[in-house]
């Protein structure tokens, strides 16, 4: 019952030193295997460490929250502002005096009831002069991007312009719906640019 | 620094003596008082009337009494036993200051009383694995900073530079508790946290205490012994490094249930914690095997025995943790007795047995005198493996039909518990059966302690008594 009795007398006990064998190899891939799968795990459930995601709701609140309308427009906005737009209305949305570019920021034509002018504008561009914030821009030309954009990105970059928080605009979105229905009305128009006149003939909003 | 030449292990032990006797004396007198608390607290599960009159004796005291006798009265203080036994036997140099370490000891115990006398006034603090009330925390915080000093003296002065892999076990736990626990007390009961921040502090901490603190103990007594008692090399160093550092990587995250209301990556990165938990323990498995396989070892209730329950013990329990950390499982499990079968299988059959197997090979050693009564220690083995399996195998069942009634809306609330009765009562008999074998535990070490005391008044009274040699008289 006792095999290890014989050896309490006096002798000094050597204690068994470990061996040095190596740790088998299968022992890591369990650890990688586990690893893995505990980061899928993680990334399904875990909420990302967000403090304000419980169990079972492992999506954002934002998720279960009503959007602002227009919000998901902003950032692709903003994209095609800077690739179509801010070459000669700047970035900044304020506009280069050097191209007769008129401003975007501030401007009664951007920020208007309705988008009905904005889309012909962007549709088929507009011819100059005009007259933006109470100062006179001269005969530069917009060109027509109703064969560059698609519906989806005017209403998006005009969602974008109407509503730009950096400029305190807070007119309402632009749906592609009412792009779409605006091309079909001008489709016989050509790219013959407009004026301002002629716009000012179109009512701001139907 | 030069290293002292090694000390014989006999010098060793016997420089033990003292801090060991009061350090496993006391932890097998909580042990066995914690037992009858718990064979209470088991019993007014289906005799709701027993001693039910008596505020004191209430579940709601007789509960934490149970738990934390176990944890702080017995697990703790035969952890440090073990591992100061361990650092002195390994170092090959006598232990620092037993009478310091003694002291040390004595205000642990007292801590420990200090705080049963709290729990069952009523001053528990509410948390599960924390309800010893904060005066008697600051007690045994102290104390086990003062013997861990004593300890890391011993390790200092230690004449075999080189580390066994027990070393960076104890060492390890050492540092572990004093971290967790001033942590957990500090922002529990010093500077409280609010809300449900508190909960997940003290999930945070049982999970430490539960999963790394008893491991590391428990494995430092395992690398030690079987090898020692198997004869044979532990297999290997190696193994016991990868096993060292997956333990306290990923233990230190377990212990947020799943459906905790918690923020969803807390019990996520916790249940993926459990889950990563199974590497040690399957290393542990590798190195018991390894290390057994071949040597002869006849299995007869001796050391070995304890500790081979114990190591396969953890295993499952670990298999355990990891698998009611699925939501699909907790779904089920949650809030039911299963929790509290895989702590059992933990305390008791891991634990406990791995430190009472420990304790059969170190004190008669440090007495140098075997056993009293050498059966008991068979019968306590059975009486212990007998115990664990009936108060682990009906609580995980009966959890999991417990869950399974809880979700179905039809069931109401008191035919679930009725559901449970069953395994209630085979419960209360692994009580039972575990307070026997805590009895014969008790009666051997405390009979070893007397007949070593005794022998040790007897040869002080003959040298007193003495007549003077005609050589030491002066002319």
């Amino acid at each position: 019952m006792n095999p290890e009795k014989s050896k309490t007398a006096n002798t000094p006990e050597a204690e068994p030193a470990p061996t040095l064998n190596t740790v088998p190899m299968w022992l890591f891939g369990a650890l990688f295997v586990l690893l893995c799968t505990g980061a899928i795990y993680f990334d399904a459930r875990g909420g990302w460490f967000d403090a304000r995601v419980y169990q079972p709701y492992v999506r954002p609140p934002e998720d279960f929250q009503p959007r602002d309308p227009g919000g998901e427009n902003l950032g692709a906005g903003k994209r095609v502002y800077d690739m179509a737009c801010a070459v000669c209305h700047m970035p900044s949305g304020l506009g280069n005096p050097g191209v007769h570019a008129p401003p975007i920021a501030g401007s009664e034509w951007v920020v208007a009831p309705g988008p009905n002018r904005l889309i012909r504008i962007v549709l088929h561009g507009l011819q100059g002069p005009i007259e933006v914030a109470g100062k006179q821009y001269g005969a530069g030309v917009m060109t027509p991007f109703k064969d560059v954009l698609s519906d989806q990105d005017i209403a998006a970059v005009l969602t974008f312009i109407r509503m730009n928080p950096e400029w305190k605009h807070k007119a309402t979105p632009v749906t592609p719906a009412q792009v779409a229905k605006v091309r079909e009305l001008t489709k016989d128009r050509g790219s013959v640019n407009w004026t301002a006149a002629e716009l000012l003939q179109i009512p701001e909003s139907d | 620094m030069t290293a002292p030449s090694p000390t014989s292990p006999p010098e060793i032990d016997s420089s033990g003596r003292l801090p060991l006797f009061i350090l496993f004396g006391g932890a097998a007198f909580w042990l066995v008082l914690s037992s009858v608390f718990g064979l209470l607290a088991s019993i007014k599960f289906h005799g709701p009337g027993f001693l039910a009159d008596s505020p004191m004796l209430t579940y709601g005291r007789v509960y934490p009494a149970w738990a934390n006798l176990l944890v702080f009265g017995f697990c703790i203080p035969a952890g440090l036993g073990v591992g100061l036994w361990l650092l002195a036997r390994l170092g090959r140099a006598p232990l620092a200051r037993p009478w310091l370490i003694a002291v040390g000891a004595k205000l642990w115990h007292i801590g420990v009383f200090v705080g049963l006398l709290g729990i069952l006034s009523g001053d528990s603090t509410g948390h599960t694995w924390l309800e010893l009330p904060r005066y008697a925390a600051v007690i045994l915080f102290c104390a086990f900073v003062f013997i861990a000093l004593w300890a890391f003296a011993t390790h200092r002065a230690r004449a075999d530079r080189d580390l066994h892999p027990s070393q960076w076990f104890v060492l390890a736990a050492l540092f572990w508790f004093p971290w967790i626990y001033s942590t957990a007390i500090l922002l529990l009961e010093v500077f409280p946290v609010r809300g449900i921040v508190q909960a997940s502090i003290a999930w945070w901490f049982a999970g430490n205490l539960l999963g790394v603190w008893l491991p590391l103990v428990g494995l430092a007594a395992f690398c030690y012994f079987v090898p020692k008692l198997t004869e044979r090399p532990l297999q290997s160093r190696y193994l016991a490094l990868f096993a060292f550092w997956t333990l306290i990587l990923f233990g230190t995250w377990t212990g947020i249930p799943s459906g905790a209301p918690l923020p969803a990556w807390m019990p996520t990165l916790s249940g993926a914690a459990a889950w990563l938990m199974l590497v040690p323990l399957l290393t542990v498995a590798v190195m018991l095997v390894q290390t057994i396989s071949g040597a002869k070892t006849p299995c007869a209730g001796g050391p070995l025995c304890y500790v081979k329950f114990g190591t396969w013990s953890l295993v499952l329990s670990g298999v355990l943790l990891a698998v009611a950390a699925l939501p699909q499982v907790s779904r089920v499990t949650e809030f039911t007795w299963f929790n509290h079968a895989e702590n059992a299988l933990r305390i008791y059959g891991f634990f406990a047995m791995t430190m009472f197997g420990a304790a059969y090979y170190i004190l008669p050693r440090v007495t140098g005198a075997e056993w009293p009564v050498a059966r008991f220690v068979r019968g306590h083995f059975w009486c212990g493996v007998v115990g664990t399996l009936l108060l682990f195998a009906p609580l995980a069942i009966g959890g999991v039909v417990q869950g399974a009634r809880w979700l179905n809306p039809e069931i109401t609330p008191v035919d679930v518990s009725k559901a449970t009765l069953m395994f209630l009562r085979l419960s209360t008999l692994g009580d039972l059966l575990l307070l026997l074998g805590n009895l014969l535990f008790l009666v051997n070490v405390f009979a070893l302690i007397a007949r070593h005391c005794r022998a040790m008044v007897r040869v002080l009274y003959a040298d007193a008594v003495a007549p003077l040699e005609p050589s030491e008289v002066k002319p």
